[in-house]
């Protein structure tokens, strides 16, 4: 069997996603959540919002998924920065997450990202 | 043969709750997934041989066919299993799948893991999370889990 070659899918927020975030990089691998606040389906661009912060997804590859305005979904995918500095989500895998504790969920990634930095801090612990 | 130890203790076993991102079904070899929970992503195995002369073989067939009818593409799965290694990486060899629809499951297993890290493993000595979720409890319902 050939080496897995399919990227974990970092969890962020959507305010981890400005330009000068070290998550905004060309090809990285994200995984988001936000509630859907526009979809066309000509162009297959979908527009998720999470507070004030907006981010465009890409649901081409996407099949059997229902997309539904005011509906919370969790997308994972790889972000391809444009010319103009917009990051674009092309996104592999999405589903509806209606139900999700935003609340929580932001805690829990502050949480990981603690435990991830001190775990990092740590090697010899593992 | 025990692959990982965390703080000198072995790890063999293995739950893991994320997304199915990889799913190839060969007959009469393998049924395999990919799992993300956010944080890596793992491969996940299961044995198909319907023609074996083992029985063992024979069941795991059983369980594989059983498997690859639950998952799909896009879901959210709690797999779990023993830790294998193929060719320097590590794998899952599968013992249960099940499919999860609650949408907060996965950030309750991320916090359990957390709790499990800190009061079992003791990974972080003095590390708490009193500063963010309140004092652990030792027992009972942790203050993020919803009653039914």
């Amino acid at each position: 069997m050939a080496s897995l070659e399919i990227k974990s899918g970092a969890l962020v927020s959507l305010q981890d996603l400005r330009p000068s975030s070290p998550f905004f990089k060309q090809g990285a691998s994200l995984r988001i959540t936000g509630k859907l606040h526009e979809y066309s389906i000509e162009t297959g661009l979908a527009t998720i919002i999470d507070g004030d912060d907006i981010l465009k997804v890409s649901t081409k590859h996407l099949r059997d998924l229902t997309f539904q305005v005011g509906s919370v979904y969790q997308f994972i995918g790889e972000l391809l920065i444009q010319p103009d500095n917009e990051g674009v989500l092309q996104a592999r895998v999405g589903r509806n997450v209606d139900g999700i504790d935003l609340n929580l969920y932001h805690q829990s990634l502050l949480l990981l990202r603690q435990f991830q930095t001190n775990h990092l801090n740590n090697p010899a612990t593992m | 043969m025990t692959l990982l130890y965390c703080k000198g203790i072995p790890i063999s076993f293995m739950e893991i709750v994320g997304s199915i991102m990889l799913w190839n079904l060969k007959h009469d070899q393998f049924l395999c997934f990919a799992v993300d929970d956010g944080t890596n992503c793992i491969l996940l195995l299961s044995l198909n041989d319907a023609n074996s002369s083992s029985v063992a073989c024979r069941h795991h067939h059983d369980h594989a066919m059983r498997f690859a009818s639950l998952v799909k593409l896009d879901i959210v799965a709690i797999v779990k299993g023993r830790l294998s290694r193929f060719r320097g990486a590590v794998q899952v060899t599968m013992s249960n799948v099940v499919v999860e629809r609650n949408p907060n499951a996965e950030i309750f297993h991320c916090l359990n893991c957390i709790l499990l890290t800190h009061n079992y493993y003791n990974v972080f000595p003095g590390w708490g999370i009193d500063g963010v979720m309140g004092p652990v409890q030792v027992s009972g319902r942790r203050p993020w889990q919803q009653r039914e």
